[in-house]
């Protein structure tokens, strides 16, 4: 199964979208993904895909999973989109580092241990997921934390959205240390297999920041506020706007499909997935294959 | 520590044994983490018999944490150059000692706690940088 969690230490690189279009990508190609995210605040993945209806209900969620006290099979959390399993994120989520910290407590007044970090993969482990799904994409928050530390200690690869500037790139030389925290805290070993560069305007200074950069960079995406407001505006991925929710197609903006397909196929390539039905990258009209 | 590899991290599903398996295991198991910090359970039992109170049983540190940072707050280590490279070789001892993973985190903290209880040592180090010098 391919684990990965995007992530990225500033704000607006596109690490939701990344995620959200690359899930997608691996669904066209017949793959079956399942995406956790993990954001406890508005404008996330759940938001985009517009699965975020119940996140004030008191419902059943991924929250309750993780503290032991789930209302319900993990199977009755999943919302499918344009192909993807999604488990939609939950006003919970806010509280979370209280509740582990809570369940730890009593755990531990009863002498046994409550791995805090380690709770989402037990929780995807008893529901069966590596033997259901083909790829497994967390989408976590920024902030170190438990949401954080979960997202990664279930998926322990990193795809890493990047501004290509000063700024992108110090972050990136930032994430070293801050993975060699993870790594010692988590007691794993985290790889990352991607970096994606978005936003990206071809100025010099830009593919300078690039080369410095050292990890695989298998597409860098442009600037393309209007094509990713879209999405938000239409809560769909990049693939349906384009297909469904613009007048006429854009050349530039089908390359940017085109490049979401193959940047997951890199991934995929990475730990060996043959994707049954991979399409022409870019094409549009490609449908989804369900089983 | 490895640091970031290029490419996958290991398989977090990998050691795919049953939940329950978790309290059978010896601690000594080959893998590490998912299921490390659920396998004490079975160390539970000389905790127990160390502290009958009320009060948490004193399961030992490294297996009561979530993880290194746990209960400790991030300190910036300013170190010199032969400082590091006679830190790396006290792990790398102490690894071959308890043949297993040390980490960097509690090595340094263990090294700090020892220092504190030889300040006569640690001021002749101090002395060495210059500290208590008089100029007459």
């Amino acid at each position: 199964m391919l684990t990965y969690s995007t992530y990225s230490e500033a704000g607006g690189v596109g690490k939701t979208t990344t995620a959200a279009n690359l899930a997608v990508a691996h669904a066209r190609a017949g793959l079956k993904p399942l995406v956790v995210p993990l954001d406890p605040q508005d404008g996330d993945l759940s938001r985009l895909f517009g699965v975020d209806d119940q996140r004030t209900d008191s419902v059943d969620n991924i929250v309750r999973h993780m503290i032991r006290r789930p209302n319900g099979d993990f199977e009755d959390l999943i919302r499918t989109v344009e192909g993807v399993d999604i488990v939609p994120e939950h006003n919970m989520l806010s509280d979370l580092a209280d509740f582990l910290q809570r369940e730890k407590d009593q755990a531990e007044a009863m002498g046994e241990a409550f791995g805090m970090h380690a709770q989402l993969l037990r929780v995807l482990r008893e529901a069966g997921v590596p033997d259901k799904y083909d790829v497994l994409i967390c989408d976590p928050p920024a902030t170190e934390g438990p949401h954080l530390y979960n997202a990664i200690h279930a998926t322990r690869s990193l795809v890493i959205p990047v501004e290509p500037s000063a700024k992108g790139r110090a972050a990136v030389e930032g994430l070293e240390a801050l993975v060699a925290g993870f790594e010692d805290q988590l007691e794993i070993d985290v790889g990352v297999l991607a970096a994606v560069p978005t936003g990206f305007k071809n100025t010099r200074d830009q593919r300078q920041v690039l080369t410095e950069i050292d990890y695989p960079i298998p597409e860098i995406i442009s600037e393309r506020a209007s094509l990713m407001e879209g999405c938000w505006m239409e809560q769909c991925s990049a693939f349906k706007y384009v297909r469904e929710h613009r007048d006429r197609r854009r050349d530039y903006e089908i390359e940017t499909l085109a490049q979401f397909d193959r940047i997951a196929k890199h991934l995929e390539q990475q730990v060996g997935i043959e994707a049954p039905n991979p399409p022409e990258p870019g094409d549009v009209d490609h449908e989804v294959m369900t089983v | 520590m490895t640091g970031m590899k290029k490419g996958a991290g290991e398989n977090p599903f990998a050691d795919d044994s049953s939940p329950e398996s978790k309290t059978d295991t010896a601690p000594e198991a080959e893998e590490p983490a998912p299921e490390q910090a659920e396998e004490t359970d079975s160390n539970q039992g000389e905790g127990a018999d160390e502290k009958q109170s009320r009060q948490q049983i004193q399961i030992p540190y490294k297996f009561r944490r979530d993880g290194v940072q746990d209960g400790r707050d991030r300190v910036p280590l300013f170190l010199q150059k032969e400082t590091k490279v006679a830190e790396r070789d006290a792990l790398r001892e102490f690894e071959d000692r308890f043949e297993e993973n040390v980490s960097l985190t509690d090595l340094r903290e263990a090294l700090m706690k020892v220092g504190l209880q030889h300040l006569d040592e640690t001021e002749e180090c101090l002395e060495q940088w210059g500290y208590g010098m008089t100029f007459d």
